[in-house]
């Protein structure tokens, strides 16, 4: 956290009960007529933007089958904490496609509200053992959404499929 | 959601007065019906939005299958000025050129010889379709890709798929003049390296269809369409090529967006000055995906006939097989036209061009019908 220099945002985690309970639902899908709108939930902005990954991967495939045989590094800077959400989570799903990857799980090593260094790890994406879900174009800026709800923080997006 | 005005100003045309920050009116054209199901999505506030970007001239319109998209509603269509404009690589959206052909054969569709579901399996087998589909021809190396991203269709051609003769029934034949393929990114070009020839998934489709009802018999003739006729309709656009430009271009133009002083109400929005280095970098880099796409669909074009003709056995004169058109819907382009009594050069923002768009088209024998009226 201190590396990055700018701000440092608050990582405690003491989940309450209910946050226990969003938690377990991490993220909804809200309604778009033609995209995908995703609102993810976390404790603290550190676990909204692992929860935001995960929810990506979630929504590309059966996550549940898929294994964590490599883990790659990411380094991702922007303007501002929304934009540095796009960023992540446009970085990811460009790795995924290039290299037609599947990611399981992330951790965020590094954080602040213009930076963040992280990993991820999956295996390559295997036609025998997977279930894609949906092709998803690209994360998009539209109504992108950052909020702290008091005792929560919310992430809203648009998924272009 | 906040309420927005709408006045209607004649049986299929309403208005969005100018509010706030808007430049212009709205304009949808629409009947009642549809502007039921239109006022319960963000689509309008879209319109106004698109409204509000500099130089647009005239109207933010939009079409009747007006829709939620992002930045730009889907179904909107805005001019902007040449000089005083703007260009939003999100208005033209990520499947850059993403467009529909139709193709005409012989064939009478209730007297195939053989059972359909084996013509469809034929093309569902040379086709490559789904998720991240891939490897319907060789992998292209850049400097193969920069001739696709430059010459479109005829690329396709040269390299035996299809009839030179096919380009005439293509939109601009088939290629946009002024591709630059240096402005874009390696990401780009590795996403598009082995996707020419693949349909991809969500709305994109191969179409076998029955024309069911002529309503203009000198027209359909001139199309080479008649009742009974076996059709295709293919769908699909740039894939991750166009993308990744898109992409590419959204952060390059909120820069742009800064450095400029735009106010935009939605970054999706982001937008360059037509004149600006970026903004013609960002046309550049369309271009080369709008020619990508043509290049695409020619080649699957041919996929298919190779498909028919290997599962037919039949001559190509039996089969005739060619496009009626290909017409892009997702795309933006500098059109000379007569406006306020002077003719002008703008450029056109159009998320879904107002005649095949895609709702039209997925309901099929709607669309035959409408075709076969607009000529």
């Amino acid at each position: 956290m201190e590396k990055c220099g700018i701000k440092i945002i608050n990582m405690e985690v003491d989940l309450s009960k209910s946050e226990r309970a969003r938690k377990s639902k991490f993220y909804r899908i809200f309604p778009h007529t033609a995209d995908l709108g995703v609102e993810v939930y976390g404790a603290n902005l550190l676990e909204l933007f692992e929860h935001s990954a995960l929810a990506l991967f979630d929504l590309m495939a059966n996550v549940a089958k898929v294994t964590e045989q490599k883990t790659c590094e990411f380094s991702v800077e922007a303007a501002d904490i929304e934009l540095l959400l796009r960023e992540w989570l446009g970085e990811l799903l460009y790795y995924s496609i290039s290299r037609h990857f599947l990611f399981k799980s992330c951790q965020i090593e590094q954080f602040c509200e213009q930076k963040l260094i992280a990993s991820a790890s999956g295996e390559p994406f295997n036609p025998q053992k997977h279930i894609l879900k949906r092709e998803i174009k690209s994360v998009t800026y539209h109504e992108l959404q950052i909020k702290n709800q008091g005792n929560h923080w919310k992430a809203r997006f648009v998924l272009d499929i | 959601m906040e309420q927005l005005k709408i006045n209607q100003i004649s049986e299929q045309v309403w208005e969005i007065p100018l509010t706030g920050a808007m430049r212009v009116p709205g304009r949808i054209y629409a009947n009642e019906n549809l502007m039921q199901v239109i006022r319960d999505d963000q689509s309008l506030k879209q319109v106004a939005n698109v409204a509000q970007l500099p130089g647009i001239v005239g109207y933010s319109m939009a079409m009747p299958d007006i829709h939620w998209g992002y930045g730009f509603p889907i179904g909107g269509v805005a001019a902007f000025d040449i000089k005083e404009g703007v260009i939003s690589p999100g208005g033209v959206g990520y499947d850059i050129n993403c467009g529909v052909r139709l193709i005409r054969t012989n064939l009478v569709a209730d007297q195939l010889k053989i059972d359909i579901k084996n013509l469809i399996a034929a093309i569902f087998n040379s086709v490559p379709s789904g998720i991240g589909s891939h490897g319907a021809i060789r992998k292209l190396s850049r400097r193969e890709l920069e001739r696709v991203a430059v010459q479109g269709a005829k690329w396709a051609i040269e390299m035996g798929y299809g009839s030179a003769d096919d380009l005439q029934f293509i939109e601009d034949r088939g290629c946009l003049a002024d591709a630059e393929p240096s402005v874009i990114s390696q990401r780009a070009f590795e996403r598009g390296a082995d996707q020419l020839g693949t349909l991809g998934s969500g709305n994109h489709f191969i179409e076998i269809g029955k024309v069911v009802d002529i309503y203009d018999s000198t027209t359909a003739q001139a199309m080479g369409i008649f009742q009974g006729n076996l059709v295709l309709i293919l769908h699909t656009g740039s894939r991750g090529f166009g993308y990744q430009i898109c992409d590419d271009f959204i952060k390059s133009t909120l820069r742009a967006t800064q450095k400029y002083e735009i106010k935009i109400p939605d970054r999706q929005l982001a937008c360059a000055p037509l004149k600006s280095i970026e903004g013609q970098d960002y046309l550049g880099a369309m271009r080369a995906a709008a020619n990508f796409a043509f290049a695409n669909r020619q080649v699957i074009s041919s996929l298919i006939y190779d498909s028919l003709m290997k599962t037919l056995k039949i001559s190509p004169n039996e089969l005739g097989f060619r496009p009626v058109w290909d017409i892009a819907h997702n795309i933006a382009k500098i059109e000379e036209h007569q406006y306020g009594g002077k003719k002008s050069r703008f450029a056109f923002i159009a998320k879904v061009q107002p005649v095949p768009s895609v709702p039209v088209i997925l309901n099929y024998q709607k669309f035959i019908k409408q075709l076969v009226n607009q000529y």
